[in-house]
């Protein structure tokens, strides 16, 4: 059940209209808990099982943890849940992966392994949920949080639909405090939740799937041979693409907690006003790269044990980011790329020039739009079907298309998707001081009713094919 | 709280007065330049009619690409055979993928219909309709089935609703100065049979079109020889097989095609080369339309499709020739 059907419409005004309609917090919270299971049910009714089981275990472990005053249980405890949590991921994100892994080494040493489809279906979701069931148990161990008293409280924070199959991935030390509070109707944010929603699901139906999916699917499409200029104008267009689809899922999410009176964090900060890489993954899937930085890059030492160690564990976090997005090499090589790219800005801010004091406007902007463009560049990796079609598409860009390729995007498709990039580029940087959404209840009412009816229009006048969000196959 | 809420209910109300104004003028404009609703013929539309074949095993399906799917009614076969009847053809897709999903289906034991010619039956095509199967298997939810049933009546009777609407699209083909969106001339109904209307486009231009793009695609395809054509259908054979070993029928029907359309097909796949061969060892009956003079009557516009109003008697015409050949019988008189 996708934030972009019809179902999900149903779906929100009977729960919304039930939630309110029912008296007490806890009846609400198990009303909220039951429906989160029903949401996901509807994509495959077994992996409800999966969701049950671990967050039940992670419950246990965490409760156990926190009663232990012995080390060494502790940590095996800590540990059988991270293992429990990894392996079901493993299982069923990257077994195929490591399948394939195996025959192509094979093939190296002229060992002709027959393919294996091991035809595993993957849970939705089940890259964020086990985030962020690791995040919990850790917190726990750390004694950063005390263990959940209430298993209703903590399925909810696993299992409340709006974050369920692709984030914002919380933390139990932002949820659990929201839990304790009756929610009331009159203080909820109502108008900015559906107003997110709405804008949201703008970004996704008509920039993600009608203005930028079109050209870049053109371009990534296999046997395509594209010139230099589809090679560039379908990089680009691709990372607006995945801008639109997922950010405008994280406002969905976002603004549909709120109709509950839950409030998430925010995912998305203007990421391509950006200045500089560190300060876009500063601004891009925020609550992933916060939770590779306290889970992953804190664990294996930050910078504290000097700088080279320092940088190893910066593109070591960044290898596993790309692991996350995906069970092939195409994505873990995205992660390498960005690690690299964030140790070299590093060093050239360190040794040659600290780019992001420059105070200049019109320069900031234009090193956001560099920024931009190297984010671009190296996203063919996370597009591409292939390493050959990711090294060719880049050989492309920079040494010049195939003799005789024709241009694949027609002349319409490219024009209305570069003048939608220039006004989300700039918008981007002209936001790029302004954090979370709140502001939208501070601006006039005549400024408010035309963004919205904007982001309405752009819906209703977007009737389309309803391809799925991107983020789903994480 | 208080205070910006009732601000927000400000905003909501112009907002959604607004879009409502919107829609009503966009609509009013698409009906008066002669626009009409119709469905959205999609996988999910398709999948409805698989969900149907599954209550009802014992149906008659209909197999084909848009020769079945513009030509034969559902409701007609289905009163006459007095069993349901499923439209299962899809548009642009020769069906021997459908063919085989229903052989490998151990429940089915109905009739198919399965509208081909010898180009179709070339094992280069056999796959065209496997991600309608594929999307059936893995991605129909409940929660598509729950959005498909509330897109079909908004379909039904706004004409907005439809992706060529889309204001993207229309700015497309603003700037590609092809000017306002294409009046289609086909309406989908709920069972997605399909019916054509000519008196809304320039029959003489799709005839063109029609034909040269067969022209091309012939000229980019070189026909397999018969004997390689010929091997290749002992799979599509044990597949019916398959079907009849459980009750079921299977009737591969050769619809009419005229004027040089038809000269193109029998340059490439002569008739007596291709199609006689396989009929004579093939475990199914095949029909030719030549076969059959009462479809002679029935004119093909486009030279290979019929209009909307000869649907009912393209149908009877053809239920008179399956009765008649033992495939598909008249259901018996109630009591």
């Amino acid at each position: 059940m996708t934030f972009d059907s019809l179902t999900f419409l149903v779906f929100l005004l009977c729960v919304y209209a039930a939630y309110w309609a029912v008296s007490g917090w806890s009846a609400r919270k198990v009303l909220l808990l039951v429906t989160s299971y029903a949401f996901y049910a509807a994509w495959n009714p077994f992996f409800v099982l999966l969701l049950i089981a671990t967050t039940g275990f992670d419950w246990v472990a965490g409760r156990l943890i926190e009663r232990m005053s012995q080390q060494a249980p502790r940590r095996a405890l800590l540990l059988a849940s991270i293992a429990i949590n990894l392996s079901a991921l493993g299982f069923f994100k990257y077994a195929q992966f490591f399948a394939d892994t195996a025959v192509d080494l094979a093939r190296i040493f002229s060992i002709d392994w027959k393919p294996l489809d091991l035809g595993i279906l993957l849970p939705v979701g089940i890259s964020f949920y086990t985030f962020e069931s690791l995040s919990y148990v850790i917190d726990v161990y750390r004694r950063r949080i005390a263990a959940s008293k209430s298993l209703l409280d903590y399925g909810l924070y696993v299992t409340f639909f709006p974050h369920l199959v692709a984030g914002p991935i919380l933390r139990y030390y932002d949820f659990a405090p929201q839990c304790d509070v009756e929610k009331r109707w009159r203080d909820t944010a109502l108008g900015r939740g559906v107003a997110m929603f709405v804008i949201g699901l703008a970004l996704k139906l008509c920039l993600a799937d009608l203005v930028f999916g079109p050209v870049a699917d053109r371009v990534f499409m296999l046997g395509n041979h594209p010139t230099v200029r589809d090679a560039w104008l379908g990089a680009t267009p691709f990372s607006l693409q995945v801008y639109c689809d997922f950010a405008g899922y994280s406002l969905c999410a976002i603004g549909v907690a709120l109709l509950f009176g839950f409030r998430f964090p925010s995912n998305f900060e203007s990421p391509f006003g950006a200045v500089g890489m560190i300060d876009l993954w500063n601004r891009w899937h925020i609550s992933l790269s916060t939770w590779l930085r306290d889970y992953v890059f804190t664990p294996l030492g930050h910078y504290r044990k000097g700088r080279l160690r320092g940088h190893a564990n910066l593109v070591v976090t960044f290898l596993l980011c790309g692991l996350w997005h995906g069970a092939a090499w195409t994505f873990v090589i995205w992660g390498g790329i960005n690690g690299l790219l964030l140790v070299a800005e590093r060093i050239f801010r360190d040794h040659v020039w600290d780019f992001t004091r420059v105070k200049a406007v019109p320069a900031r902007a234009a090193l956001a739009f560099v920024t931009f463009l190297v984010f671009a560049v190296e996203a063919v990796f996370f597009r591409a079907s292939s390493l050959q079609q990711a090294g060719d598409l880049i050989a492309t860009m920079f040494g010049g298309g195939a003799p005789g390729s024709l241009p694949l995007v027609a002349r319409q498709d490219l024009d209305i998707a570069v003048a939608a990039g220039i006004a989300l580029l700039a918008a981007h940087t002209l936001t790029a001081n302004v954090r979370g959404w709140t502001w939208l209840d501070d601006v006039p009412v005549w400024v408010r009713s035309v963004a919205v009816t904007a982001a309405m229009a752009a819906v209703l006048f977007s009737p389309g094919f309803n391809p799925a969000f991107i983020y789903f196959q994480f | 709280m208080a205070d910006v809420n009732r601000q927000w209910l400000v905003t909501w109300v112009i907002a959604l007065a607004l879009c409502a104004g919107a829609v009503m003028a966009f609509e009013h404009w698409l009906r008066v330049h002669d626009y009409r609703p119709t469905l959205q013929d999609d996988k999910d539309l398709w999948s409805m009619q698989m969900d149907r074949l599954k209550r009802h095993p014992d149906a008659v399906v209909l197999l084909g690409a848009s020769r079945i799917q513009y030509a034969v009614d559902p409701v007609i076969v289905s009163r006459f055979a007095g069993r349901p009847s499923m439209m299962l053809a899809v548009n642009g897709a020769y069906p021997i993928a459908a063919l085989r999903a229903l052989a490998e289906d151990p429940a089915f034991h109905g009739v198919a219909v399965v509208g081909i010619d010898s180009r179709g039956l070339s094992k280069r095509h056999w796959h065209m309709q496997q991600p309608w199967f594929d999307h059936y298997e893995k991605r129909w939810t409940l929660a598509r089935r729950i959005h498909r049933s509330l897109v079909t009546p908004l379909q039904a009777n706004l004409v907005f609703i439809r992706s060529p609407f889309a204001w993207v699209q229309i700015v497309r083909r603003m700037i590609a100065g092809y000017g306002p969106p294409i009046n289609d001339y086909v309406v989908i109904r709920q069972d997605r049979l399909g019916l054509l209307d000519y008196r809304r486009t320039d029959v003489e231009a799709i005839r063109e079109r029609r034909i040269a793009d067969l022209r091309e695609y012939y000229r980019d395809n070189r026909p397999e020889p018969p004997q390689e054509w010929l091997a290749a259908l002992a799979d599509v054979s044990a597949w019916v097989t398959a079907i009849q070993a459980r009750g079921g029928k299977v009737v591969f029907f050769r619809e009419p095609s005229a004027g040089e359309h038809l000269s193109l097909d029998e340059t490439n796949y002569p008739r007596e080369r291709y199609w006689d061969v396989y009929a004579r060892i093939a475990p199914m009956p095949m029909i030719d339309f030549r076969d059959e003079p009462g479809f002679a009557a029935i004119p093909l516009p486009d030279t290979s499709h019929i209009d909307g109003a000869d649907v009912p008697r393209f149908t009877r015409t053809l239920l008179d020739v399956l009765a008649r050949r033992g495939i598909v019988l008249p259901a018996a008189p109630a009591g």
